[in-house]
């Protein structure tokens, strides 16, 4: 296969459309950014030339800059969003299993096993410190996340998430990162 | 009929202050820029906030916008890149573990789009960026450079490495 005709492969891939509650709120904060901008203007018309050094560290510092919260991007609410609740147990190293605490140290090696239960089907997401574990279609009632965590020496405490919503996801990238 | 207008024109037209302008470049290049971000953060939430983050920042930047530096297309990937850069430095990144069961779930009929995007998530990011932008987006090589800021040199050494790794991972002798 030469190198056009590998490529061909992957470019067949294409685009992938961000969801429409994205493209909503992305629209929405430009606009937002457009009025104060618009506004900004008709205040500083007012200022003269000679106070271009003030109005240069005003702009700079203006905690408008930061964006209006409510136009980032959205996640976690709406109307159908389904209830999930969380159990976790540990398998130690000699098989056994036990419910997994808080105030308990566990051993390098030891597996933290998660089971979810969702009031509805929902895509669920599994972060630990932020970073994705694991994501996928769960339905409702209890279901073992077919994913564990194995401990490893030396490892501080650290937090596990669990996210559900109804909106499916289209598109998730599953490997281990380089 | 009227010729549509180029990336370029229209750009010229936002900076300009035509806003309708920037509407048409929004819709015309929101899926390809929101399938680089999620390939490269693999991360739905980073993918979106660097979409939403980059469209902003080319409205913030119109006034820096001139086409004689290139085509739109490398200044916008480049934007975005920068974008991702600046999140990547804001935060601690840590090993994803994935366990001996995982099905994933992207496009489940389709199992060669799901070796494909699989191999392409192996990719050191130094090398999927640059092979994305010219496989998948079609850039070439004086256009990825200008949106990773490397030489064409570069671009073209970084996707044929990319091209290597990717044909080890998916035809193994």
């Amino acid at each position: 296969m030469t190198d056009d005709e590998f490529d061909a492969r992957f470019g067949a891939l294409g685009s992938i459309e961000p969801p429409a509650r994205l493209v909503d709120k992305t629209m929405a904060a430009w606009q937002g950014e457009r009025g104060r901008g618009a506004s900004r203007t008709r205040i500083f018309a007012g200022v003269g030339m000679a106070a271009m050094a003030a109005l240069s560290l005003l702009v700079v510092s203006d905690p408008a800059d930061r964006g209006d919260p409510a136009l980032m991007v959205e996640r976690g609410t709406g109307d159908n969003r389904p209830t999930v609740t969380i159990k976790a147990a540990i398998r130690s190293n000699s098989g056994s299993v036990e419910r997994f605490a808080t105030n308990q140290r566990y051993a390098a090696g030891d597996t933290l096993m998660l089971r979810v239960q969702c009031s509805a089907p929902a895509t669920v997401t599994l972060r630990r410190e932020g970073v994705v574990l694991w994501s996928g279609s769960v339905p409702a009632g209890e279901t073992d996340l077919p994913v564990s965590y194995a401990f490893e020496a030396g490892e501080g405490p650290a937090r596990f998430i669990v996210e559900g919503g109804a909106e499916t996801q289209t598109v998730y990238v599953p490997a281990v990162m380089p | 009929m009227s010729r549509p207008d180029t990336d370029e024109e229209l750009m010229d037209a936002v900076r300009d202050g035509n806003e309708a302008a920037y509407v048409t470049l929004f819709e015309r290049h929101r899926a390809s820029l929101y399938g680089y971000a999620l390939r490269m953060t693999r991360r739905p939430e980073l993918a979106d906030d660097a979409f939403q983050e980059t469209f902003l920042r080319v409205h913030r930047a119109r006034a820096t916008w001139t086409a004689t530096s290139g085509s739109f297309r490398s200044w916008l990937f480049r934007i975005c890149t920068n974008t991702l850069r600046d999140r990547a430095r804001s935060s601690a990144r840590r090993p994803e573990v994935l366990g001996d069961a995982w099905e994933p779930f992207v496009h489940p009929n389709h199992t060669d789009r799901i070796a494909l995007e699989q191999a392409l998530a192996l990719l050191p990011e130094n090398l999927r960026d640059a092979f994305l932008l010219t496989a998948v987006e079609g850039l070439d090589h004086n256009e990825v450079a200008a949106a990773l800021d490397i030489s064409p040199d570069n671009a073209r050494a970084r996707a044929s490495r990319a091209r290597t790794k990717l044909r080890e991972l998916l035809e193994p002798s």
